[in-house]
């Protein structure tokens, strides 16, 4: 039986070599220790306007906003409301770094996710505000009641 | 003169082969979309926040590297092993979250939080008793090779 633990104990081992070497060749790969100690915001959070879905593509058509999506980049990779730069929940910080220099801190920032069931958006807005961005608002909705009302998706 | 398959050798290799592909399929899907995964493993609410990422690069790699060691029969007896070492491990951690009335997706074999009837939680844990069973199953007929391979005398 030892044996066996052996080969066991072996197998995990080279899943664990090729898997963090296939990770890193990956270019969708993610660093080994994640951050999600980013929280929901809490109810009337200062600094954070919550807004419905006709205010959402009032702000999109005027192209002042810019428009980040809070989803896993597979989901983004599917579709997105045209335009919206995708900050996942678990690396915002890595997706984030190579957006920081194009934006000023009173930039306005729409963030979404899917629906009111998800709450990635409300992380990624929770990120946006301890790093020092004043104008943001929380599309609730999300892209699902976006797609449903017939507003342009890219894919 | 080729021997003709009787039925229980023809069952084990349908088993075998429908274990191990199921998770080839699974870890391939995980492969391409490690944040996806771990989303999925933080909606668990299990996993020390310190450990998803990991589990999600590595955790794709034991399904896939199991499932093709179980079909070309490569150290087939210990994959099957692990593989059914994982199973009971995410058998009792949907087991924990539907006791808890946790709103989730099993995220088992695919990335998807979608709530589709595969993806329910409590036809997940009976989907992983059948598996189970399966490896079982298989485990049962290797009986005398791993007498002859891993008995301790």
């Amino acid at each position: 039986m030892k044996r066996l633990l052996i080969e066991c104990v072996g197998i995990l081992m080279l899943a664990m070599v090729v898997g963090i070497l296939v990770n890193m060749l990956n270019p969708s790969g993610i660093p080994l220790i994640g951050d999600w100690s980013v929280k929901p915001l809490e109810e009337g959070s200062d600094g954070i306007t919550v807004i419905g879905l006709d205010t959402a593509y009032t702000m999109w058509q005027s192209e002042e906003a810019l428009f980040i999506d809070a989803r896993t980049p597979s989901e983004f990779a599917f579709d997105r409301i045209p335009g919206a730069i995708n900050v996942p929940r678990g690396n915002p910080v890595g997706y984030f770094e190579a957006l920081k220099n194009r934006l000023n801190l009173d930039t306005p920032i729409v963030v979404y996710c899917s629906s009111k069931d998800c709450e990635d958006s409300s992380v990624i807005a929770r990120f946006l505000k301890e790093n020092g961005y004043s104008n943001l608002y929380l599309y609730e909705e999300g892209i699902i009641a976006w797609d449903i009302q017939g507003y342009p998706l890219e894919k | 003169m080729t021997r003709k398959p009787d039925l229980p050798t023809f069952l084990y290799w349908i088993m075998r082969v429908f274990l191990g592909g199921l998770f080839i399929f699974s870890g391939m899907h995980k492969l391409f979309d490690p944040l996806g995964f771990a989303k999925i493993i933080f909606n668990y609410q299990l996993t020390p926040h310190i450990l998803i990422n990991f589990a999600a690069v590595v955790m794709p790699f034991v399904e896939l590297l199991c499932g093709l060691m179980l079909i070309f029969g490569v150290f087939r007896i210990s994959a099957l092993v692990t593989l059914e070492a994982l199973l009971v491990f995410f058998t009792i951690l949907i087991g924990i979250n539907i006791l808890r009335g946790l709103d989730f997706t099993c995220g088992c074999f695919s990335n998807s939080t979608e709530k589709t009837f595969l993806n329910q939680p409590i036809v997940s844990f009976i989907k992983n008793f059948v598996l189970l069973a399966i490896g079982g199953y298989l485990i049962k007929r290797e009986k005398p090779l791993i007498k002859t391979r891993y008995s301790s005398h």
